[in-house]
């Protein structure tokens, strides 16, 4: 009887730890994600004011310009990490158009407005970058615990789900295709 | 033998009261330090505008300052919080070229443009220490024995400082 009360035991507060490092750990994932959002809204409230800027050179480039606007509207619309990281790309490519049109006239490159646009816009890149690791730690760690035995019986128990990770289509083709050094 | 469980019965209260009492404390610390750190927050948000509204005060900008009054007169964190980005968006407007006019407007001081850059970091560090507090509180309202004591004495859960709603 002694040793089933203290089995008892050891298996309760087991459990009550568990379950808080459960809750911890969705907690991280959910202050990663506030820090991406962050800069994701920066990053959209930069854009307009690149197109604008581009547009002034270029004004026969109308689809570029539109593909842009669009791309920035579903990734603004966009809710999961998942539906993010899918308009993320499509920005990102959307923007790679634009800096692309922007190649073509030496004047617009030239100038300081351009160029502390496309100094911020890499500047938060790197930020959005920054904080996607750190999420996708997070949001592992509690993936890996959520199918680990024995912690998976607490999760279905209160049913703590899978996490979505960010993805971005280039960051992860550069860390599968690092960069060739060469000597 | 009805002795003996009477005892761990006591045993395990006690246990509970001593781990809900730590529990509250910690409780109670994470909310203050969350108060203090959203203070801190709002303290590098007003010194950012401020700087932003010098910056733009030669020239037009209804848009800006409709959204400073927003911020100014919103209620609670959560709208604080969206009311600082749309801030952060309008002055992006003011400030950079409109209509294909590549040169910020000359009646705006390059030294207080840069100024304004200047709080980046302050407000960047005060959303991050912010956005901690958040979590720790959080997660101490809604571990065990947390969930419990924060419900018996009203404690709710608080909302990170983001830029948008969702997830």
């Amino acid at each position: 009887m002694k040793y089933i009360l203290i089995a008892v035991g050891v298996i309760v507060v087991w459990a009550v730890f568990a379950y808080n490092s459960f809750i911890s750990l969705i907690n991280r994932a959910k202050e990663a994600w506030s820090d991406i959002d962050v800069q994701l809204k920066r990053r959209y409230d930069l854009i307009p004011n690149l197109v604008n800027s581009v547009k002034g050179y270029a004004t026969h480039e109308k689809s570029v310009f539109e593909n842009v606007t669009a791309a920035r509207a579903a990734a603004i619309g966009a809710q999961t990490p998942e539906e993010k990281g899918k308009a993320e790309n499509m920005l990102t490519g959307a923007l790679k158009s634009v800096f692309a049109v922007a190649e073509a006239y030496p004047d617009l490159k030239a100038n300081t407005n351009f160029i502390e646009l496309q100094r911020e816009l890499s500047d938060t890149e790197n930020k959005i970058q920054s904080a996607r690791r750190f999420y996708n730690s997070n949001v592992r760690a509690l993936n890996t615990k959520v199918d680990s035995f024995p912690s998976n019986i607490i999760a279905s128990m209160f049913k703590f789900g899978h996490m979505e990770l960010f993805s971005l289509d280039e960051a992860d083709a550069a860390a599968r295709n690092p960069v060739e050094v060469k000597f | 033998m009805r002795n003996k469980i009477i005892l761990i019965f006591v045993i395990v209260l006690v246990v509970l009261a001593a781990w809900s009492a730590v529990s509250h404390s910690r409780i109670v610390a994470a909310d203050a330090l969350a108060t203090k750190q959203w203070l801190a927050a709002d303290s590098a948000y007003a010194a950012r505008f401020a700087r932003m509204a010098d910056a733009l005060s030669s020239t037009d900008a209804a848009g800006f300052a409709a959204a400073v009054n927003r911020y100014v007169s919103s209620q609670g964190m959560d709208t604080k919080a969206l009311a600082a980005a749309d801030v952060e968006a309008e002055y992006a407007q003011a400030v950079f070229a409109k209509d294909g006019d590549l040169t910020v407007p000359s009646s705006l001081s390059a030294a207080r443009l840069e100024a304004v850059q200047a709080t980046d970091a302050a407000v960047s560090a005060a959303r991050g220490s912010y956005n901690e507090a958040v979590r720790v509180y959080n997660t101490s309202i809604s571990g065990f024995p947390g969930s419990v004591v924060a419900r018996m004495f009203g404690y709710g859960p608080r909302t990170y400082l983001r830029a948008t709603d969702g997830f």
